[in-house]
């Protein structure tokens, strides 16, 4: 019936504005150039036509060109989860995923702040696969209990035994690479594409590509697993203050990572990953409920779409250490902004207190933000039909609007949102069902969806148990000497 | 930078709205009960089919120029504080008439008395991001017949800032309330050119203007009391359900409301105030948190602005009824999306509970909500200084940015959202200071807030004035 309008846009800067950060990004690469650890990467950077100074390697602006003409090519993929589930990437689709490797959790029986362990990354991962708007998990915290060498591995471990959708893994070092690379490589299809997720990469801010990054990028690059892009700065610290400033160098960080990428293979698809933050600048602290966060990234997104790359954005953050009011405001509008701006791939589901702790109940919680957004986010028919000129007609004349086949065809079709977690009655009803608020109503659906998840989960293959069991002794004994 | 920085609807699309808004007040036409009304607008060119009036494009046409000369409305208070709206302000107001509250004491719901409207007037005067107050509550213990006099009165007297008025929906109590609007503003006067204050009048839906509001409107209209059209359906009920549909009936209601003020006094200004809305459709109940609520309102920022209107929208709504995480959620995408389309007024401090409940604390939590908006609304700024490419240079070299003066000027200009009332350091820091949420934060904010306002006393000769046009009012409308 109601065919689907463009969405609503929204843009934070004109196109002038993007250009112009553009520009100072050019410059940036060209005249303060990145540091880059690898002396060989130097020299295949310089065969391509870039200045070497020192660790320093200046990158000329012909060869971004031809870098992002190059990225527009593979701009568009599909993630193939072990059960089958697909997501497919490209600049028409918004993908959500949840925040990674939160070092604390709220204890789902205790409410009490802990460090988390291999469990909670187990017991996470299987509540996300039950979140129907969640697209892809990432290890949602890190697992304390397992040795640092081989934590980034153990987390992309645990994510393929225990997702049934596509995963999100990092690597920052060329082992947890290289293993990783074999563990996407169970998932191979004889076309050599199917591809089980994407590795997310950081370099340094500002404008640094040590050794480990480097060799990790040529690993996952050339094994041409999608890559997201991930430059991190903190906003007066790490970059500068004012927005314009911390995004010209995101983008340049981002752009000279895509240079670096396309030395190791052209081939491979790229995310743009811009993750600007800002702090409390009286104490220090990062704080990532700050409205800045989502305006960064809202420009970021629109800064994706100039060049032609998917997007991998900062969404649903908060400071706010409880479930009040405060996390609710914060998450909503930080993910709202880059969702309107275009965005393609949405994160946050599950943190609390600036990515810092974790909670079982957000993750419900942040499910259902993510679904008002969307709807909020999501254009809606304006035609004739939706005109609706007789239903009104018909109401002038006695009829009732409630009655109406209009009326109806409207509601089935999801004209208006139907809360899934969310409160959606009055006061009297509320104290009839106890005054729960959306914490309490949270904590009852993780227990659902645990239970759920159980019922539904499918034990690994023996035969595919045994490969990953031979990967990870593998990586053991080579990581852990 | 341009206010309307998010089109939920292409401008082919608002074109088609106006289009067939423009055939519902052709072919369907509005029922005026006011005969005399009808025949004005029939001199005008307007069909009168029974009670039926049905318009023609160029006297709509002709309201609509009309409506361009006053889109520049300054509201100056008693106090002198000035409130400008114009196509590229971005103000906000309260709920008005909620007729619940939650004791700020014991945190039980009661019905609202006379020192409730008292204490959130004085309240609103200090939140700094809220700029006009409405009579936020309905108090139980003023007799019905006055409550829209009393609730003017009490806006006046405690206000220190222009007040957006209550809804008047009765003839009798317009009256006084007009001589209310005079005696606060000094008498002589114009209220059109030098207002002091705003009301909201609503026709009913779908397309209906009653005798009552006919009335009304003669008094306020008149007066050059600047007023907003309120067109409230609640889809599938007293509209269609199709977000369009509802669109398309309220800017219908609206036009033909503002072609009716023409009539009475082509001076007033008006403001659009779309206050189309949705109900849980299993049970019927109306639910004021769900995102529709926002996109309905972006998209009548647009259509406003494409007819000249300044808009006066729904901005924070919740369903919640209690200060959780749907409570911020809700709020926040339902004043965000219209605020980012360009929405001139938007409305909703203080409500919980679909606009059922009111309370002190959320007041302060609002107020917070709009500072995160209208800093995201300030956008960001780009030109060569605020790139710093001089700072990322320092930077590259050894330097350190936190010590750099660009650091130091952006951070002083506000680069950075600073919250009043959120939490804003770690988790250490929280445990720290006792785990507090934010209610209980604004719970310390609203009586911090209240021992500062400071209520002075009328003049005497205005103590005098007021008293005799509420007695009045009381004689005349308690009989």
């Amino acid at each position: 019936m109601t065919e689907a309008r463009a969405n609503p846009v929204l843009k934070l800067l004109d196109d002038q504005k993007i250009e112009q950060i553009h520009v100072a990004s050019l410059r940036i690469l060209q005249e303060l150039g990145i540091k880059v650890d690898d002396a060989d990467l130097r020299q295949q950077l310089s065969d391509l036509g870039c200045d070497v100074v020192g660790d320093r390697v200046k990158i000329n602006p012909d060869l971004v060109g031809d870098v992002i003409a190059n990225a527009k090519k593979h701009n568009r993929f599909t993630l193939t989860s072990r059960t089958g589930k697909k997501v497919e990437m490209n600049l028409e689709t918004v993908v959500s995923h949840s925040s990674n490797a939160i070092p604390d959790i709220i204890d789902f029986e205790t409410g009490e702040c802990r460090r988390t362990n291999q469990d909670d990354v187990i017991a996470t991962t299987r509540l996300m696969n039950q979140l129907d708007e969640l697209d892809m998990p990432c290890a949602l915290v890190y697992p304390n209990d397992l040795p640092a060498e081989t934590n980034q591995l153990k987390q992309a471990e645990l994510l393929i035994r225990y997702s049934t959708k596509p995963i999100y893994a990092t690597a920052s070092d060329p082992n947890t690479a290289k293993y990783l690379v074999e563990l996407f490589n169970l998932f191979d299809g004889t076309d050599g594409r199917e591809l089980i997720g994407l590795v997310g990469i950081s370099p340094e801010s500002p404008l640094y590509f040590p050794k480990a990054i480097t060799d990790a990028m040529k690993i996952i690059i050339s094994a041409g697993i999608p890559v997201s892009m991930l430059s991190a700065p903190l906003g007066g610290l790490s970059a500068p203050l004012s927005i314009a400033g911390g995004l010209a160098q995101v983008n340049a960080e981002l752009l000279a990572f895509a240079v670096v990428s396309y030395v190791f293979n052209p081939e491979t698809p790229l995310l743009y990953g811009p993750r600007l933050f800002f702090a409390n600048m009286k104490t220090g602290c990062s704080i990532l409920g700050l409205p800045e966060t989502g305006i960064a990234s809202a420009v970021g997104a629109q800064m994706a779409l100039y060049y032609g790359f998917v997007s991998d954005l900062y969404g649903m953050c908060s400071t706010s250490c409880t479930y009040d009011t405060q996390s609710g405001y914060e998450k909503a509008i930080n993910c709202l902004l880059p969702f309107l701006s275009g965005a393609n791939y949405i994160s946050g589901f599950g943190g609390l207190a600036s990515l810092m702790v974790a909670s079982y109940e957000q993750l419900v919680i942040d499910n259902e933000i993510y679904a008002n957004v969307r709807k909020a986010a999501k254009g809606f028919a304006v035609n004739e039909d939706a005109f609706g000129f007789d239903v009104l007609a018909s109401a002038l004349k006695g009829g009732m609007f409630l009655a109406h086949p209009h009326t109806v065809k409207y509601l089935r079709n999801g004209e208006v949102f139907v809360p899934d977690l969310g409160f959606d009655s009055v006061w009297s009803d509320w104290v009839k069902k106890g005054k729960k608020d959306i914490q309490a109503v949270a904590r009852e659906r993780v227990n659902e969806l645990l239970k759920k998840d159980e019922q539904e989960s499918e034990p690994l293959s023996s035969e595919l148990d045994k490969e990953i069991t031979k990967i990870m002794e593998n990586a053991a004994a080579e990581m852990l000497k | 930078m341009a206010r309307s920085i998010l089109k939920v609807l292409t401008d082919q699309e608002i074109a088609q709205l106006n289009e067939a808004s423009f055939k519902i007040l052709r072919e369907l036409g509005v029922q005026i009960d006011d005969e005399g009304l009808r025949k004005e607008l029939a001199e005008r060119g307007c069909d009168v089919d029974g009670d039926r009036v049905k318009f023609k494009a160029d006297l709509l046409e002709e309201v609509i120029a009309n409506v361009k000369k006053h889109n520049h409305v300054t509201l100056t208070s008693r106090d002198g504080i000035k409130v400008e709206i114009t196509p590229h302000s971005l103000v906000t107001h309260a709920t008005g008439g909620i007729p619940e509250i939650i004791d700020l004491e014991t945190g039980q719901k009661r019905k609202p008395v006379v020192d409730d409207v008292i204490a959130t007037m004085r309240l609103m005067n200090q939140l700094e991001n809220l700029d006009t107050p409405c009579s936020l509550l309905y108090p139980d213990d003023v007799p019905i017949p006055i409550t829209q006099v009393k609730q003017t009165e009490l806006m006046f007297r405690y206000s220190k800032k222009p007040i957006y008025g209550p809804g008047i929906s009765s003839p009798g109590e317009a009256k006084y309330v007009v001589k209310l609007f005079q005696a606060f503003a000094g008498g002589s006067e114009s209220l059109a050119e030098n207002p002091i204050g705003i009301v909201g009048v609503s026709p009913e839906s779908p397309l209906k203007i009653p005798q009552v509001i006919c009335d009304t409107m003669k008094h306020i209209i008149s007066a050059g009391i600047p007023t907003s059209i309120l067109s409230a359906p609640v889809g599938g009920m007293s509209g269609p359900l199709s977000l369009a549909g509802g669109l398309a009936q309220v800017n219908a209601e609206i036009l033909a409301f503002a072609s009716v003020a023409y009539v009475i006094n082509p001076e007033t200004p008006l403001f659009y105030g779309s206050r189309l809305f949705y109900a849980n459709m299993k049970t019927g109940s109306t639910i004021m948190g769900l995102p529709e609520i926002g996109l309905v309102s972006a998209a009548a920022a647009q259509l406003a602005s494409s007819n000249g209107f300044l808009s006066d929208l729904y901005g924070l709504c919740c369903t919640s009824c209690t200060f959780d995480g749907q409570n911020g959620y809700e709020n926040a995408i339902n004043a965000l999306v219209p605020a980012l389309a360009g929405a001139n007024w938007i409305s909703g401090y203080g409500s919980m509970a679909s606009l059922m409940v009111a309370s002190y604390e959320q007041l302060a939590i609002d107020d917070e909500i709009m500072g995160l908006i209208k800093r995201v609304a300030n956008g960001v700024t780009v030109n060569e200084d605020t790139i710093g490419l001089d700072v990322i240079s320092s930077a590259v070299n050894g330097g350190m940015i936190l010590a750099h003066p660009h650091t130091v000027k952006y951070l002083r200009c506000g680069e950075l959202f600073i919250p009043k009332l959120g939490f804003d350091s770690v988790w250490s820091d929280w445990e720290k200071k006792g785990q507090k949420e934010i209610k209980t934060l604004a719970r310390e904010r609203v009586h911090e807030l209240l021992k500062q306002d400071e209520v002075k006393a009328l003049p005497e000769d205005l103590e005098q004035e007021v008293n005799e046009i509420i007695d009045a009012a009381a004689a005349e409308l308690l009989k």
